[in-house]
């Protein structure tokens, strides 16, 4: 358990927010290069042929790369915030997304898409509202003695 | 076993193995680096057990992911994966004690709505 910050809350806020952009700007990026590397597999080869197939992929080889920063940033936010606030908000990803694929691929989004991706901003929103951390009291400090002398 | 049925259940053990990563890598998180991190603490991540387990979930997982959209059109493996939100919040507020509050199952609810919509589409 962490020592309890003495940071003020809305820094420790705002740097929450900016792992979460990070983790949703790559993920959105892991999820397209994935998406143009698969599809350049041909339909008919088996299993094995497609990993020989997939792994020279420079966008597979990116999409693995951002998988890699993808996971420390994850572990930084999940030092700073409760996984109940951040793991839901990571579903901004089907935003972003959605937005990449009409850009890139000229996809057409029908209204009923355009109802859900709000639905899930709503859905976000009212997370973001709350706390982003439980406030564990006293009861925390187990295996992680205080360092007194780094306050002196 | 249908070809539906499999894909189906497929989706939930993945859905599984996501919510138990997840919970890993928060513990691993909370007892391995301290608030905001630094490089040295993250560069020895890998020694920590809980850490390993979270990664071999998310292995795991993608293997049996991958197996369910062979099996299933997107529009029935999308919802049934956004189940995982469900399962993550309640592991966060029955194992990590995290104060969910209803204004966050609202949000839960919510983006499971909006997923189903979108498989809809």
């Amino acid at each position: 358990m962490s020592v309890p910050s003495k940071t003020p809350p809305r820094y420790e806020r705002r740097m929450v927010w900016l792992g979460l952009m990070l983790a949703i700007a790559m993920d959105t990026f892991v999820q397209l290069c994935w998406k143009m590397a698969v599809e350049r597999i041909p339909d008919t080869i088996g299993v094995w042929e497609s990993v020989y197939h997939i792994l020279p992929d420079p966008f597979f080889q990116i999409a693995l790369l951002l998988f890699i920063l993808q996971f420390f940033n994850w572990m930084m936010v999940l030092t700073r915030a409760d996984l109940s606030y951040v793991q839901p908000i990571t579903a901004l990803s089907y935003l972003t997304v959605t937005g990449a694929s009409i850009m890139l691929f000229h996809e057409q989004v029908s209204l009923l898409r355009v109802a859900g991706l709000g639905m899930i901003l709503l859905g976000v929103w009212f997370i973001s509202q709350t706390d982003h951390r439980t406030d564990y009291g006293f009861q925390a400090e187990e295996d992680e003695p205080v360092r007194t002398e780094a306050l002196l | 076993m249908s070809v539906r049925l499999l894909g189906i259940t497929c989706v939930l053990i993945a859905v599984l193995f996501e919510a138990f990563g997840q919970l890993a890598l928060k513990r691993g998180a909370d007892s391995a680096l301290t608030e905001g991190g630094g490089l040295a603490q993250v560069a020895r991540l890998w020694r920590h057990r809980i850490v390993i387990f979270g990664i071999a979930c998310f292995v795991v997982e993608a293997v049996l992911w991958t197996m369910a959209l062979r099996l299933l059109d997107v529009s029935v493996a999308y919802p049934a994966g956004s189940l995982c939100f469900v399962f993550v919040t309640l592991l966060a507020q029955f194992y990590l004690h995290e104060q969910v509050n209803r204004q966050r199952w609202i949000g839960v609810g919510l983006i499971l709505g909006g997923v189903l919509l979108i498989g809809m589409s």
